[in-house]
Order: C-alpha cells, then structure tokens, then sequence
C-alpha cells in the first residue's frame, strides 16, 4: 500500500546515491567511504540539497558507528595478536604518544586556536580500520607479519578511541580538575562495564546463547539485544552509545560463535555506516569544507610523511625485520575516518567549529584516497626504497607465525568420518575441524586430536582461520554445491579433495571442476548393504556371522551418537 | 538519548530476553516477535517504528520473490496447488461470508477471508532450510501450497490496493508491469550490474537494497502496494549465479534485523484488546487450525493419498499468514478497516503460529493416531492388477524405493530373487514401476499393505526408511510372520531396541557409509595412481544414482 506510511524517502535517496557512487568508486579502486562522504557532500547542503538530515538519519547514523565498534569489540580475538602482543603494545603506545604530538605541532604551526589544536591532534592519530584491513584482505596480507602488527596497533588504537569519544561526549571541561576527574569517571565506569562484561561471558552468556547455537537467527537477534543493553546502561552513565556497544562486543569476542555474530552484523553494520558517512557529507557546507583548503593538504602531506617515519622508528626498534618495518608502517600513513566521528562529537560539544570539521574531512579523504594506493602497491615501493631503509633501521629478525598448512581440513562433520580420522592424522599430522554444531566439537575437541573451528565456512574469516588454501587434503561433508565448488576453487590444486553431492548430476560436475572423489553417503550406504544382502540370500549361516562385525561398528558409534542423529536429517528416506 | 534510540532498545531488549526463552523450547521465532510486541506495546510509541518497520515488509516479501526461481516453477503443476486453491477458495470464501455477517464493509471482509484461508509460509516451511531438500511427499505438497499461497496473496494486495487507491484496472496493470519488469531484469539487468560492481560484495549489498528501493519508489509512483514491488526486486535477484548466493546472505542478514522490528511494531500497535476483537480471534483461529487443515486433508484424500501424508500436510497449512498481517496494518493506518479486525487479526496470528509450532513438533503421533483411527481409503494409485501374483514365495519386500532401496532392489533381481517394492510416495512409485519391479502403493504402517505384499510367503523384508517407528513395527510384522527383516533407523540409539523387537540388522546409514568411507579414503592416499583409479571407478558408479532430488511432483505419478 502506498500512501499509509510514507516510505522515507530522504533516507532512500541516500541510499541509492551512495550505490551508484560507491561502484563507481569501486572502479576507481578507492575506498568506498570516500563514496559514502561525497554521497552526503552531494545530496545535501553543500551541492544538490535535496537531503536534510531528519531523526531517522541520525539515528541509523549513531546506530551505524554503535554496530561498527560493537564489531571492533568482537574482534578482539587476542589469540590472533597473542605472539606478538607486547611488542604490539609497545609500537601502540609509542605511536600514540608520538603522531599526537606531531599533529600538535603541525596544528599549532598551521595557526589554529588552542580548542581546535587539542581536537585535531587527539582526532587524527588513529589509522583508518576500514581501508587497512579491506584492501589487506583483498591482498591476502592480513595473515603476514606486517599485517597482523597494523591490526594488533588498530585494536588497541580502539580502546583508546573509545576513551576518547567518552572524553568528547562529556563536553568542554572546565579545568584541569575537572577534565581529570572526567578522565577517572570515565576509566572507573569503562572498568565497571568491563568486569560486568567480563563476567557476562564467563558465567551468564555461554548457558543463555546455549539454546541459540543453532538457531543462527536467534543468536543474530539476541546478540543484537545485547549490544543494545549495554549502549542503553552506556548512554545512562553518560559514556557514549559506542562505548556500550564495543563493550558488549568484548563480551562475546572470546566466545566459540563469535566469528559468526560478527559475520551476521556485518552487512547491518555496513548498511548503516553508509548512512554515517552520508550525514557526515550532509552536515557540512561547501564554504567550510573549503575553509582550510590548504591548510588541508599541507597538513597532509607533512602527517602522511610524519606517521611513516614514526612507525617505522618503532616497529623497527622492536627488532622486527626492515621489510616488516617498511610495509607495516606504509600501510598505515592515513588520517583515519575517526578522526572524523571525534570531529563530529567535538562540533556538537560546540568544542570546535564546522570549518575544522571540514579541515578534518578533507585531510581523511585526501590521505585515505593516497594511502589505498599505496597500500596496493605496498610490496612494489619497498624495491626502489629498501637500500634507504637499510641504512636508516637496524637488521632484525621476525617472528615465525603460527597457522594451518599441510594439514587435513575436515568442513561440517558427519559421522561417516570417524574411522578416518586416525588416518589422516597419521598422514598429515594435523586434523581441523569446522562445523557449526557447538556440541559436536566439543566432543571432538574432548577425543583430543583434533583442532576445532566454529563457523560457517562460507565466510571467508573462517575459511582464512581454516586454511583452506594451504591445506593438503580437503574432505567437504555438506552438500550444497555451491559450497563444494567454494571449496574446490580454493583448495590449493596440488591437494586432495573430497567433495560431497545427493545426485550423480552434482557428482560430475565437481569431478569435472578437479575433485578427487565425491562422497554420495547413500550410494557407500547402499553398497556396503548390498553386500550384506548378497551373503544373506547365499546361506543364512554365513549372513549372521557376517552381521557380527558391522554391528559391533555399531556399537562404537555410541560415542558419536546424538550426532549421527542430527547428521542423517540430509539423507534419504 | 532520541527517543527512537531508546525505543528500539526496549524493543530489541524485550525481544533478545523472549528470543532466549523460545529457543530452548523450539518456538518459532515470528511469534516470539508479535508476543514481545504485545507485552511492550503499551510502554512505547510505536509510531516512530512505522518506517523501519516498512522496511521489514521489503525485505521479507522480497526474498518471497528470490524463492519463485528454486521453490515456484516445480510447485506450479499438481496438488500442492489444487490444495493451495481450494484452502484459499473454500475457507476464504467462508471467511469473506463470514465477514459479511459480522457486518464489515467488503473491504474488512476480504481481510477476513485471507486471514482465515491464507496460511504463513514463514511458520509453517520454518523448518525446512534452503538446502534441504523436501523428501516427503508431505512436505514437497506443503512447500507447493505454500508457494502457490503465497503468490495469491501478492496477487490478491495487488488487486485490492489497486482498488482502493482508485487506479483500478491501470493500477493493476501497472503491477503486473512492475512484475514482468522484475523477470526482465532479472534476465539482462542484473548480470550487468553485477559485472559493473566488480563482484565487490559491500558494493552488491547496496545494489541489492537500491533494487527494492527502486522498485518500490515505482509502485508509489504508480500507486500500488509496495508488496508487490519488492516481491517483483525479489524475482529480479533470484537468479542463482556465484556472486548472488553471498549478496542474498548479506541481505537476509539485512532482512533479519528489520524483520523483528516489523513484526513488533504491529504487535505493538495491536493495544487495548476488546472482547469482539477476541471473539473475531476466536472465530479466525478456529478457521485457521481446524476448517483450513481439515479442507486440505479432505482434498488429498480425494487426490488419492493415504492418511498420513494428508494429516501431515494439513498440520503445516494451519496458520495465519504473515501477509494477513502487512494486509492488516496497511488498512488500518489508512482507516479501512476497524481497530478490533486489526486487533483480532494480530491475535490470531500469534496463537495460531504458536500452536502450529508445537503441533509440528507432535506431528508424527498425531498423524498416527489419526491414521489407527481412520478407516483405508482405496486410493488412486493402488493398481489392483500389479498385486503379486498368488503363488510367489522367497521373495524378498522392499519398503521405500529411494537410493538405498533401488540398489537394494536392483541387487535382489541381479540374484534372481523376486522383489516386491512398497512405496508411500507417488514419484517413486513409479520410478519402480518404470524398473520393472512389482511396485505396491502402501503405509507400511498399514497391515493391509502387508498382505497385499504377501508378507507370509516372503523370505526378507528390507526397510529402507529411517522413520523409527515404522521400523518397530516391521520388525513386529517380520517376527509374527517368522521371517527375517533388516531396517533402518536415523540414530545408533534405537539400534538396540530395534533388534529386541527382533530385526535382523539395523541399517545406520551414517555407520554403513563409514567403513566404506575408510577403504576409500585409504586408497585415496596410497598414491596418484591409485587415486585416478578411484576417481575413474567412481564415476562410473554414477549411474546408480538418481540424476536430479527426486522432487517431481507427486501429482503426475500417473
């Protein structure tokens, strides 16, 4: 029906504005959040104005950076950065201490009044998670060595981000004592949520999530009920709506499903983040966009220079190796899109004017845009810069890393697999396990010789925690085509794959794309019931001897016993 | 905190709290939804939710329209649309009536009648996931009828919005323009705007959402129910294409936070319940859970299916449907119809999909009771002339005609012993009836089937269905008839009951599969040559397995 609610429209424009500039920017290589601010820029004030911001926006817009460090919070998987946690702490710290007073200084020289001096230098210290760990991902260097201290640095980068915000958001202090009582007020209350949260996980969540595990539509909806609790109790002790939600996402990071929580909210996230750069675009007016326009790309370019050398100075000074060095520090040259949401709060705390908000734009769009070139090109600039850097840094060595290779990945776990089990850890040493059933992989984990995943193997966090591309031998139990022919594409070609399919159309079509074999758990069933049935029908004698030995399998397939259950509902009748 | 903030809280809160509490007792989540918006809806201004909510329409109705490519073109032909009809023509007419009598105006009691006839695909093919492939004949003719209602009632809000909006026959025009729009798309446009993506699924993801905008921004235009637009984006996006399967679970994502929003707001709007509302509820869950069911079974049997799949099938038609509810809200908003249809609509809906979930989760024994306590009803695919002939002796019955029993079978007359097939589902029964086996149609649960096989004169029974209590029972028959029987259950745990009662063997698919698992496997690492030769043998095995899902439609078995 049309005219009852009216479908928002504003809202809607949005929307499609930013789609089209988004593949475009796509196209262009360049971060979409680029796009997302020239949407705002476009539809509002500053060209078209067909866009104000309404009540709906701004809202989808909070909800947006809420989800977004609600996500933050869930990825503090701290077994991910745990080998080399100290001597990312140490660059964090040192970086922090560092770029802050670099922007400082630049701030002053540019000639901007105190207020805005003290913003911009705590705003733009924080490398832009987006863009770092997209194009990454896209590279396939999120798992190397200069990739995992960039987002070992980021994360705890956020934990300083979200002091900050709550610093912000409690407004213009009105001295020293009182700005450091806001400081304590905020630690005191950040620690409380904290051992709340931590609580929550260890006693409250795992026995309340339990019944959700398999429902994933239930665990995305209570997850989402529990980041917002905890931005509801945030928001009553004035600490931000984003330090509740990163909060909440501590809580649950340790847990087994949480690569699945964070999968799940991922588009929402998204989606609502388009919404939070837009109004970004769409609070600012052209004159103050412009306002420092030089200032800008001054400021720029001796920050984009300023950081690397920094980063550099410090990752090196942890012993790491010069092209570690070189390549951790490059990726993180630009002024992040935090500095634009410290930015935003300041202006609504009357901190600061528009035109430094605009400032700040600029300088995030203009470095965000360079540095994704950068970045691509990260491995290509390290040649004509390495004898430089040689000279500059001492000769370090680097960590070896831990992860999956050469070993046998089983994907969802079927009891058909027990026997073999054994066998491939003979082989290949290694046995990993992923599956969706929480249950099931507790008892694997429990028979002691397997490493065990959660997840959907269709996201492709958990087929990079699964290494799928290193693994020597793949055995895909489920049956969805797509998902096989995933699998197939990403196993390495060298590799034994085992696929799996319910009709001999299925079955073909993975042999032809390379399978080795294709499980059809019927036709083995069938066979080996044949076979059975053939002794029956020659003598009665020699049918119940030969009876002894699969009904004694039966027997061991005890243990397994509430799975073979849940495992036969894709079978035949 | 803006309001909106902090209503969106509560709700997600009290939802999150009834969420955990439904999951342990299996509860679908839908009415979970409504009943959290019952309890919050005096505590909060749902008014602000209506646009959110809007959204959640979109999105549950557009991926209505991506399930038309993989659920609506097998569903079209046979009896899980004669079915679909006749609920919605015989209890949607009694409703309409029924309306008339309560004196609504035409308006409210076409809503009548849709609520009464219309049942929820969301509850009642809850629990059947994308990839699982309905095997049951019950369940591929509760898939059709759900489908086939489904598109009626996009249909039907294309009618009637058309109408009330005074387009009339253009508006009506306009929407099947809107929807020949969507198949066109989904043919040219959208591979192209694919390609100019560059796959980039944040990039997808948009264009996904900018779709159902798109054509919902069309519908307004036009004037007509933006169901039928996002139901014709949904049509657009279904077709299965690599990229499409990641950008569709991005968007249920989407869809799965949107969609407790809708439902909530229009539990919520549902307040002050008066006493002619609860009697109208009354009136419509009675329609819904016993008339509705009761046609269905009623029609099957008379489409010759025996009692079991018939009471089965009709336990999962007894809801009211989802767009009973956009129906609903929409009219009341604009004022069409009184606040006590609304309410009692919003009423109905929860109880009924409230019972349907604990009735499914009882189905098997009530629709065994059902059957011991109905009388057999010769059906149509009983043929009287393919009953064994009278002397045949050492023959050996096979129950259920799947892959496990077509090898089982093809194995037996390889070894020159006689087979008698029993089979329950149309489809295949005449797969074996094409092999040339002596096929019976038959419930094993049924002790006429049994003589009808000639059970005493048979040496072995082979049942190849993993149900547990059909194999209980033919154990028991075997045992009476002194006779050997092996048969089959889904978990290791019944194996030893199973043998008490006297089967031979147990088939365990999963532990059958296993040891032969393992000498494949063994092989597989032996070495390159050896692997080929596995790989060659295997595909040459391929011909024992059926090509596609045995999913054509049960009505053209003959």
């Amino acid at each position: 029906m049309t005219g009852a609610i009216a479908f928002a429209t504003d809202f809607a424009i949005v929307i499609v504005a930013a789609t089209l500039l988004a593949a475009l920017a796509r196209r262009l290589r360049q971060p979409t959040i680029v796009a997302y601010i020239l949407t705002g820029l476009i539809v509002g004030p500053v060209f078209l104005g067909i866009v104000t911001e309404d009540q709906l926006i701004e809202v989808l817009a909070e909800l947006g950076l809420g989800f977004l460090l609600f996500v933050l919070g869930i990825e503090m998987r701290l077994d991910r950065i745990r080998e080399i946690l100290r001597p990312v702490i140490n660059i964090a710290v040192g970086q922090t201490i560092l770029q802050t007073a670099l922007a400082f200084l630049i701030a002053l020289a540019l000639g901007f009044a105190w207020n805005e001096v003290i913003v911009i230098a705590l705003a733009t210290v924080f490398g832009a998670t987006p863009v770092i760990v997209k194009v990454l991902a896209d590279k396939d260097e999120l798992d190397s060595l200069p990739g995992r201290i960039d987002i070992g640095v980021l994360i705890v980068q956020d934990i300083y981000l979200v002091i900050i915000l709550a610093l912000v958001a409690a407004g213009v202090p009105e001295g020293i004592g009182d700005a450091l009582s806001t400081v304590g007020r905020v630690l005191a209350l950040m620690v409380l949520i904290g051992v709340a949260a931590y609580l929550s996980y260890r006693f409250l969540l795992p026995p309340l999530l339990h019944g959700t595990t398999r429902d994933h539509e239930a665990l995305f909806v209570a997850a989402v009920a529990w980041a917002f609790l905890f931005i509801y109790v945030a928001e009553s002790f004035q600490l931000t709506v984003e330090v509740g939600a990163f909060l909440a996402g501590l809580s649950i990071a340790q847990l087994p499903y949480s690569t699945e929580i964070k999968e799940r909210i991922r588009p929402v996230t998204d989606f609502f983040l388009v919404i939070f750069f837009a109004s970004i675009g769409l609070q600012l007016e052209l004159d103050q966009l412009l306002a420092h326009w030089e200032l800008a790309l001054i400021a720029a370019a001796v920050l984009m220079v300023g950081n690397f050398l920094i980063m550099l100075y410090l990752i090196d000074r942890e012993g790491f190796s010069n092209e570690t060095s070189f390549l951790g520090s490059i990726n993180m040259v630009q002024v992040s899109e935090f500095s634009l949401v410290v930015g935003t709060l300041a202006v609504g705390q009357e901190m600061i004017g528009e035109d430094v908000l605009g400032f700040l734009a600029l300088m995030a769009v203009v470095t965000m845009s360079i540095s994704t070139y950068i970045i691509l090109f990260n491995q290509r600039l390290y040649g004509p810069a390495e004898p430089y850097i040689r000279r500059l840094l001492r000769e370090g060595e680097d960590v070896d890393l831990e992860g999956h290779s050469d070993h046998a990945l089983i994907v969802g776990y079927r009891s058909f697999a027990d026997p073999v089990v054994d066998t491939l850890h003979e082989t290949f040493g290694e046995v990993v396990v992923v599956d969706r059933n929480v249950r099931q992989l507790e008892m694997l984990a429990e028979e002691g010789e397997v490493s065990t995943i959660y997840g959907d193997v269709t996201h492709s966090d958990v087929r990079d925690e699964a290494g799928v591309e290193d693994a020597a031998f793949v055995l895909c139990t489920e049956v969805a085509p797509s998902l096989n022919q995933q699998l197939l594409d990403e196993t390495d070609d060298d590799a034994i794959f085992f696929g799996a399919t319910q009709t001999a159309k299925g079955a073909r079509t993975l042999y032809e794309a390379g399978a080795s074999y294709v499980v059809i758990r019927d036709l083995l069933a069938a066979e080996a019931l044949t076979d059975l049935v053939d002794s029956s029908l020659e003598t009665g004698v020699d049918f119940v001897d030969r009876l002894s030995e699969p009904l004694s399998k039966l027997g061991r397939a005890e243990l397994t016993h509430e799975t073979a259950s849940a495992a036969d509902k894709g079978g035949e009748d | 905190m803006v309001e909106l903030l902090s209503t969106l809280t509560v709700l997600f809160v009290a939802v999150g709290l009834l969420v955990l509490v439904g999951s342990r007792i299996s509860i679908p989540l839908v009415p979970l939804y409504l009943f959290a918006g019952l309890l919050v809806g005096p505590f909060v201004d749902e008014t602000q939710l209506l646009e959110l909510a809007q959204w959640g329409i979109a999105f549950l109705v557009f991926f209505f329209g991506v399930e038309v490519e993989p659920r609506g073109l097998r569903s079209v032909v046979g009896d899980g649309s004669v079915i679909a009809l006749l609920q919605v023509g015989v209890v949607g007419s009694l409703g309409f009536g029924l309306g008339l009598l309560f004196d609504f105006s035409a308006t409210e009691a076409v809503v009548f009648g849709v609520a009464a006839g219309v049942s929820s695909s969301l509850v009642g093919l809850g629990h059947l996931t994308p990839q699982h492939e309905p095997r049951r004949p019950y369940e591929r003719i509760s898939e059709a009828a759900h489908f086939v209602q489904d598109v009626i009632a996009v249909l039907l809000i294309l009618v009637m919005s058309a109408v009330l909006y005074g387009e009339g026959s253009t508006g009506v025009l306009a929407g099947i323009g809107l929807l020949v729009a969507g198949v066109v798309a989904r043919l040219f446009v959208f591979d192209a705007l694919v390609s100019f993506a560059e796959g980039d699924q944040e990039v997808m993801m948009l264009i996904g959402v900018s779709f159902i905008i798109g054509f919902i921004a069309v519908a307004e235009f036009v004037g007509i129910s933006i169901i039928v637009a996002a139901f014709a984006a949904g049509i657009a996006m279904s077709r299965e294409y690599p990229h499409n399967v990641e950008t569709l679970a991005q968007l249920s994502y989407l869809k799965d936070f949107f969609v407790p929003l809708f439902f909530v707001t229009v539990a919520a709007l549902a307040s002050g319940v008066s006493l002619t509302a609860v009697g109208y509820a009354v009136v419509l869950v009675l329609a819904a859970m016993l008339v509705n069911p009761l046609v269905a079974a009623l029609g099957l049997l008379y489409r010759g299916y025996e009692i079991r799949t018939a009471s089965r099938t009709a336990m999962s038609l007894n809801q009211v449907s989802e767009f009973a509810l956009f129906l609903v809200i929409e009219l009341f908003l604009l004022g069409v119809i009184r606040e006590s249809l609304f309410d009692a609509v919003v009423l109905a809906a929860v109880v009924t999909m409230l019972l349907a979930s604990v009735i499914r989760n009882q189905q098997d024994q009530l629709a065994g009771w059902i059957a011991s306590r109905t009388p057999s009803i010769p059906s149509r695919f009983v043929r009287e002339h393919e009953t064994p002939p009278e002397g045949i002796s050492g023959h050996v019955i096979v129950l259920g005609y799947g892959t496990l029993g077509r090898l089982v079978a093809e194995r037996c007359q390889a070894a020159d012993r006689e087979v008698v097939v029993v089979e329950i589902d149309p489809a295949r029964l005449a797969a074996a009836r094409q092999a040339e086996s002596t096929a019976l149609f038959g419930d094993a649960m049924d002790d006429e089937t049994w003589e009808r096989a000639r059970v005493d004169t048979a040496k072995l029974i082979i049942s190849t269905i993993p149900d547990e209590s059909i194999s209980r029972f033919v154990s028991e028959v075997a045992t009476g008839n002194d006779i050997d029987a092996i048969v089959r259950a889904r978990s290791v745990a019944t194996v030893t009951g199973l043998l008490a009662a006297g089967a031979l063997f147990v088939i365990v698919a999963e532990t059958l599969a296993a040891a032969r698992f393992s000498e494949v496997v063994d092989e597989a690492l032996e070495g390159d040559a050896t692997r080929s030769e596995l790989r060659r043998r295997a595909r040459e095995k391929l011909d024992l397995v059926p090509e596609q899902p045995l999913s054509s439609d049960p009505g053209a078995a003959d």
